[in-house]
């Protein structure tokens, strides 16, 4: 009876080891074994090791790089903070609709946000390059991700917990003393993802004549294709990063796994300068929205010129939309397995889901390159890129479809466990159906986000082929124009409505399922 | 002297108080028993300034609180409140709960207060530990500690001994009867036993009207 047992029990468990099995070989396979050819050129060649410790040129690329990430992580949650703050209020009316509007440009990539800018800095006659304006550029880009984060944190303090300290205090306060400490979680969060997403950035710094440490990679792959040499150049940075996710992960793992509070929002009583803060906050999150808008539509130059630079790039559009739907679709069961998995994982699962999020995304096209042509498998082909936008984005697929699963009743599962006569049975007709919403969420989220990646696309895309990113990214050098604006607004609408459409879905199963 | 008057709230179609009217004495126990959505968590509510009502007045010591002129904010109305669940801040230890209600008061006072009331149920040792750290009936006490602790001249509770179990009911009970002793109280509760001997009157809420 105990053998069959333990029999039944290893049937239970080879769905989930030969899941978790696929998860570490589609993710970690490429840039493991990019670190062993490295750890292996290294001992043939030592000489190797010494491009690891940024000395003189990379020391200096080091701390622009550093200085770069930390002023726009403090300053993405800082103004998260204090724009979440209004949003939160924002849970009645018209006006809870709107709310998750200034998310919506969430996944559109640095790059585009770059191009609107450098219009507005061009038209107030400021300088177009320079360690300002990519600051700018890079804190507008990721300034969605910070508020997002902020207000689900926001979302998921008890109303409770500040009316009673409502009692004692005055209001202002209740905010600095309860309510933002209940939220900190959250803009640790925050911080630790803009930090490691800007130091992996190049794409912005090299528009604006920047140099920072993830272009010298780039570039250094570029002129010796020695992708050992690149890994080990990249260790510095990925440490880094690394770093800054482990700071980060109580903070992920407190916001992923939150409930949202059932009790609306307190509404508080500002001090004027609070008060001011907030809606200097709540402003800078609307320019960020409205100017990518305004300045698109206007440089586009109309709808017969948005017309001429879709069908120019039709086949570029049909590669991105190819390569989108393939990754948002190889993502779902990948994410599928690895939120079961976490959801009862600990610390070092965590920092396997998201440990990907601190590569740089022109490592993770060398790794996926260099993996596909050592085995043969893929290589040249249009799944090569594929894999590296998987690589990329089922971490974030992942968490999403987590955050999702923790807001369903447990109960409802043990249940299906329960009544459901086999695993299969109780997976297809409950589990599934409960966490589809989640899923089909995360799936567009990352259609959304694969839509806009560049660094790694732009290695492993086969010849002859190109995306709407790459080609974007090409004309930006030589400055706007209406083919680039064009292309960029309809690139930015189709991501916004893939964002929103997955925030719809993550909401709506939300409200149902998790009450 | 609190006096609500004529106090009526509505949410969507359904009216939760409707107009309200009653008098809590200084030093005197007010007992409201009613059903679960009888309207009593919100006429507390109402009174410490967290829920504005849509007709009616409040007024404490003959201030009116809710004059849309001059509306006095929560913490400045007198008014302390235990709510049903403890409403602990996680970031904070036991002590610091209790010492966030006491800020004014010199170190030494606010050391000596919150000693005294430790001591007082049984709660000494537990000081330093974060709300995550308690048990459920730790929790309970320490949020009675930290609504009698500042000595505001009104304490409204919110169903305080709601889902405990009857010895820890009969502790908390005689914590709160000990502590309260001398100040107004507006105690709320559906189990109209918890308030046999604690209560100098008893009032009955029914569909957001008072009765008896």
């Amino acid at each position: 009876m105990a053998k069959d047992a333990a029999h039944m029990g290893l049937v239970h468990r080879l769905p989930s080891m030969a899941a978790s099995a696929l998860w570490a070989l589609v993710v970690f396979a490429p840039v493991l074994l990019l670190a062993a050819e490295s750890a292996a050129a290294a001992l043939a060649d030592p000489g190797l090791l010494a491009l690891a410790a940024p000395t003189g040129r990379r020391l200096g690329l080091m701390a622009n790089t550093l200085g770069l990430s930390a002023a726009v992580a403090l300053s993405a949650a800082a103004v998260g903070l204090l724009a979440g703050s209004v949003l939160w209020e924002w849970d009645a009316g018209p006006w809870s609709r709107l709310r998750w509007l200034p998310l919506a440009l969430m996944p559109v990539p640095p790059y585009i946000h770059a191009l609107s800018w450098m219009t507005v800095l061009d038209w107030l006659g400021a300088p177009v390059s320079g360690w300002a304006p990519t600051f700018l550029v890079e804190f507008m880009a990721y300034l969605p991700l910070g508020l997002g984060l902020s207000l689900v944190g926001f979302m998921g303090v008890d109303a409770q917990l500040v009316e009673a300290a409502r009692l004692s205090r005055p209001d202002g306060d209740v905010f600095t003393r309860v309510v933002v400490p209940l939220v900190a979680p959250a803009l640790v969060a925050a911080g630790g993802l803009v930090f490691a997403f800007t130091a992996a950035d190049y794409s912005v710094p090299t528009l604006f004549s920047v140099n920072v440490y993830s272009l010298e990679v780039f570039s250094d792959f570029s002129a010796t294709n020695q992708a050992a040499r690149a890994m080990i150049l990249s260790a510095p940075i990925l440490l880094v990063t690394l770093l800054a996710l482990w700071g980060s992960q109580s903070g992920i793992r407190s916001v992923v796994q939150r409930e949202a509070s059932s009790r609306p929002a307190p509404r508080l009583t500002y001090p004027w300068w609070l008060g001011t803060l907030r809606l200097l906050g709540l402003g800078v999150a609307c320019a960020q929205v409205l100017v990518l808008l305004i300045t698109l539509v206007s440089a586009s130059g109309g709808p017969g010129s948005v017309a001429y630079a879709v069908s120019s790039a039709s086949r570029d559009i049909a590669f991105t939309l190819l390569q989108a739907a393939t990754t948002a679709a190889l993502c779902v069961p990948l994410a599928l397995v690895a939120a079961g998995r976490l959801s009862r994982g600990g610390s070092a699962w965590w920092l396997a889901v998201v440990a990907p999020l601190a590569v740089p995304s022109p490592l993770v096209g060398i790794s996926v390159l260099r993996l596909a042509g050592a085995s043969g498998l893929l290589y040249g082909s249009w799944l090569t890129p594929v894999w590296g936008t998987l690589v990329r984005f089922t971490p974030v697929a992942c968490l999403v479809a987590l955050a999702q699963m923790k807001r369903i009743d447990p109960q409802l599962f043990e249940a299906a466990d329960l009544y459901g006569g086999s695993p299969g049975r109780a997976w297809l007709a409950v589990k599934l159906p409960l966490q589809a919403a989640g899923l089909a969420a995360s799936a567009a989220l990352v259609f959304a986000f694969t839509v806009g990646e560049m660094g790694s696309t732009l290695l492993t895309v086969p010849p002859g082929s190109s995306t709407v990113t790459i080609r974007v990214f090409n004309y930006l050098h030589y400055g706007g124009s209406d083919v680039v604006a064009g292309l960029c607004l309809v690139m930015a609408a189709a991501m916004a409505a893939s964002g929103l459409i997955g925030l719809a879905m993550f909401n709506h199963r939300s409200r149902e399922g998790g009450g | 002297m609190i006096e609500v008057n004529g106090v009526s709230k509505r949410f969507g179609e359904a009216p939760a108080l409707d107009g309200v009217s009653l008098t809590l004495e200084p030093g005197a126990v007010l007992g409201l028993v009613g059903h679960s959505g009888s309207g009593k968590t919100t006429l507390l509510r109402v009174i410490a300034g967290l829920t504005a009502p849509d007709s009616g007045t409040v007024a404490i010591d003959g201030v009116t609180v809710n004059d849309p002129a001059a509306i006095v904010p929560p913490h400045l109305r007198g008014v302390s409140m235990v709510f049903q669940s403890p409403a602990l801040w996680p970031h904070m230890t036991v002590e610091d709960n209790i010492r966030f209600t006491l800020e004014g008061l010199p170190r030494v006072e606010q050391d000596r207060r919150i000693k005294r009331l430790l001591s007082a149920s049984g709660l000494s040792e537990l000081g330093s530990r974060r709300p995550g750290q308690l048990s459920g009936g730790e929790a309970r006490r320490v949020s009675v500690l930290r609504a009698l602790a500042p000595g505001k001249p009104y304490v409204l509770m919110d169903e305080p001994l709601v889902n405990l179990d009857p010895e820890l009911k009969a502790e908390i009970h005689s914590l709160i009867r000990a502590e309260t002793a001398g100040r107004g109280v507006l105690y709320v509760t559906h189990d109209a036993s918890e308030l046999e001997g604690f209560a100098d009157k008893v009032l009955r809420l029914r569909g957001g009207r008072v009765e008896g």
